[in-house]
C-alpha cells in the first residue's frame, strides 16, 4: 500500500481518467488514519524538507483539521465537472436541425452575396427605357415577332370603351 | 548506477553530484521542476477537490499536508514571522475550502490555492496596516517558479527551530547513508522533480525499478525520522 502512495503522490499511479475507483482503496486506507495516513504526510515532508521548504510546527495538521470540522461541508459534486466538460458542451450543445439551420443561413448569404457580386458595376438607375431596348438582341425581336399586332388598329381603342371606362 | 550517455539528454542533471552539498544550492539558477506539479499530479489534485466537493473532508486534508509547506515558503516572500505565516496559511486554506464550489477545475488546483494565500496575506498585512515585505508584487506565475529566497525562515520558538533542525538534519544524513541508486531515484524525483520514465532513462532501469527505489528511499528515511515524528503521531489526521 505505502509503495502505492509513494506513486500516488508523484502522479505515477496509473489512473482511468473516467474511473477513478482506482484510487478507493488507497483513499479508504488513508481515512482510517493509520500508517497510510502517515506516509502520506512524512513522504510529503521529505520531499519539503529536500526543497528546503519550511516546516511548520508539529501540531498544524492537527489544528488545520479542527477548523475544518467545524466549517460547513462542502457539497458540490458536480462542480469541477461541469468545468472540465464546459468545452465538450459548447461543442456538442447545439442539436443538428440547430446545425443545419446555421447552414442554410450561411449558403444563403453566401448565395446572395455570390450575385450581387455578379451584376455590373454600372448605375442601374441611370438607364432609360429607351437604352434599354436599344440593347435588346435582335434575336430576341424576330422570335416575339409573333406575339406582336400586325398592323396599327391594336394600339386604338374604341372611343366608346375609352368612353365607358370614365 | 548512472548510464552517462542518457546524460546529455537531461539538461537539468549536474545537480547529481552536488546534491549532497545542499539542494538549494544546487539549484540556483535552474528551472525546479518539482516546483511545477506534473500532469499526473494535477490528476490527483483534481481527484482529491472531487472527493472534497461530494463532501470528503479528509480529501481536503491531505490537499492541505502537500501544499502547507509550499504555500508557507511563497508567503515567507511576503512576511517573517512564523506564526503569522501559519496563520495566513491556515486561513487560506480555509478560504479555499470554503469557495470549493466555485472551483470548477479550469485552473490547478495549486494554481488557485497560490492566488489565494498570496490575496489572504496582501489582506492580512493591510488590516494590519504593513505593506508586504517585497515591493515587487508576488503573480501566481512567479510563485509556481520561485526560488529560494536565500533569507532564513525564522521559526517563532526555539523548540520548533530545534525540530526543524532535527528532521532536516535527519533526512540529509539518512539520504546520504542510502545506497547509490536509491539517492539518485529520489533526488532526481524529489529536487528535479523528473518523471519515472526519465529516471529510468537516466538510470538504465525499468519504470517498475525507479518506482521500487523512490519508495525504498522514501521508507527508509521516514523510518528514521519516525522517532522524531512520534511525539505528533497522534496529531496527524
Amino acid at each position: 500500500m505505502n509503495e502505492q502512495i509513494s506513486a500516488l503522490m508523484d502522479g505515477e499511479l496509473a489512473l482511468d481518467a473516467h474511473d477513478s475507483t482506482r484510487l478507493d482503496p488507497i483513499f479508504s486506507a488513508m481515512k482510517t488514519g493509520g500508517e497510510s495516513a502517515e506516509s502520506w504526510a512524512t513522504y510529503h515532508l521529505i520531499g519539503d524538507v529536500m526543497r528546503g521548504n519550511p516546516m511548520f510546527k508539529p501540531d498544524f495538521q492537527q489544528r488545520m483539521m479542527q477548523r475544518l470540522e467545524k466549517e460547513a461541508t462542502v457539497l458540490a459534486p458536480h462542480a469541477s465537472k461541469k468545468a472540465i466538460h464546459h468545452d465538450d458542451k459548447n461543442h456538442k450543445g447545439l442539436k443538428m436541425p440547430a446545425k443545419w439551420s446555421i447552414a442554410a443561413s450561411v449558403a444563403a448569404v453566401a448565395f446572395v452575396g455570390w450575385m450581387a457580386l455578379q451584376l455590373p458595376s454600372q448605375n442601374i438607375a441611370n438607364i432609360t427605357a429607351n437604352e434599354i431596348a436599344q440593347n435588346v438582341p435582335a434575336e430576341y425581336l424576330v422570335a416575339h415577332q409573333a406575339s406582336a399586332s400586325g398592323n396599327a388598329a391594336f394600339y386604338v381603342q374604341p372611343a366608346s370603351y375609352s368612353e365607358s371606362a370614365r | 548506477m548512472i548510464y552517462t550517455k542518457n546524460l546529455e539528454k537531461f539538461s537539468r542533471l549536474d545537480f547529481v553530484d552536488t546534491a549532497m552539498q545542499g539542494y538549494t544550492q544546487a539549484l540556483q539558477g535552474k528551472q525546479v521542476g518539482s516546483s511545477a506539479p506534473m500532469t499526473g499530479n494535477r490528476e490527483i489534485d483534481q481527484e482529491l477537490v472531487e472527493r472534497a466537493q461530494r463532501g470528503d473532508k479528509l480529501a481536503f486534508g491531505m490537499l492541505v499536508e502537500k501544499y502547507q509547506r509550499k504555500l508557507g515558503r511563497l508567503l515567507s516572500r511576503m512576511m517573517r514571522d512564523q506564526t503569522e505565516i501559519e496563520d495566513v496559511v491556515q486561513e487560506s486554506f480555509i478560504k479555499a475550502y470554503r469557495a470549493l464550489p466555485n472551483f470548477r477545475g479550469e485552473s490547478a488546483f495549486y494554481t488557485w490555492l497560490y492566488r489565494i494565500g498570496i490575496n489572504t496575506a496582501k489582506n492580512y498585512l493591510v488590516s494590519m496596516g504593513r505593506r508586504p515585505k517585497l515591493t515587487a508584487e508576488i503573480e501566481v506565475e512567479d510563485a509556481e517558479n520561485f526560488e529560494d529566497n536565500h533569507e532564513t525562515y525564522t521559526a517563532d520558538t526555539p523548540e520548533t527551530e530545534l525540530m526543524s533542525k532535527q528532521i532536516a538534519q535527519n533526512v540529509t544524513d539518512t539520504l546520504a547513508s542510502l545506497p547509490a541508486d536509491l539517492r539518485t531515484a529520489i533526488t532526481l524525483r524529489e529536487i528535479e522533480g523528473l518523471s519515472y520514465e526519465e529516471i529510468a532513462t537516466i538510470m538504465g532501469c525499468p519504470i517498475g525499478t525507479v518506482r521500487s527505489r523512490i519508495f525504498r528511499a522514501r521508507e527508509s528515511i521516514a523510518e528514521k525520522l519516525r522517532p522524531l515524528l512520534n511525539t505528533t503521531t497522534d496529531k496527524r489526521w
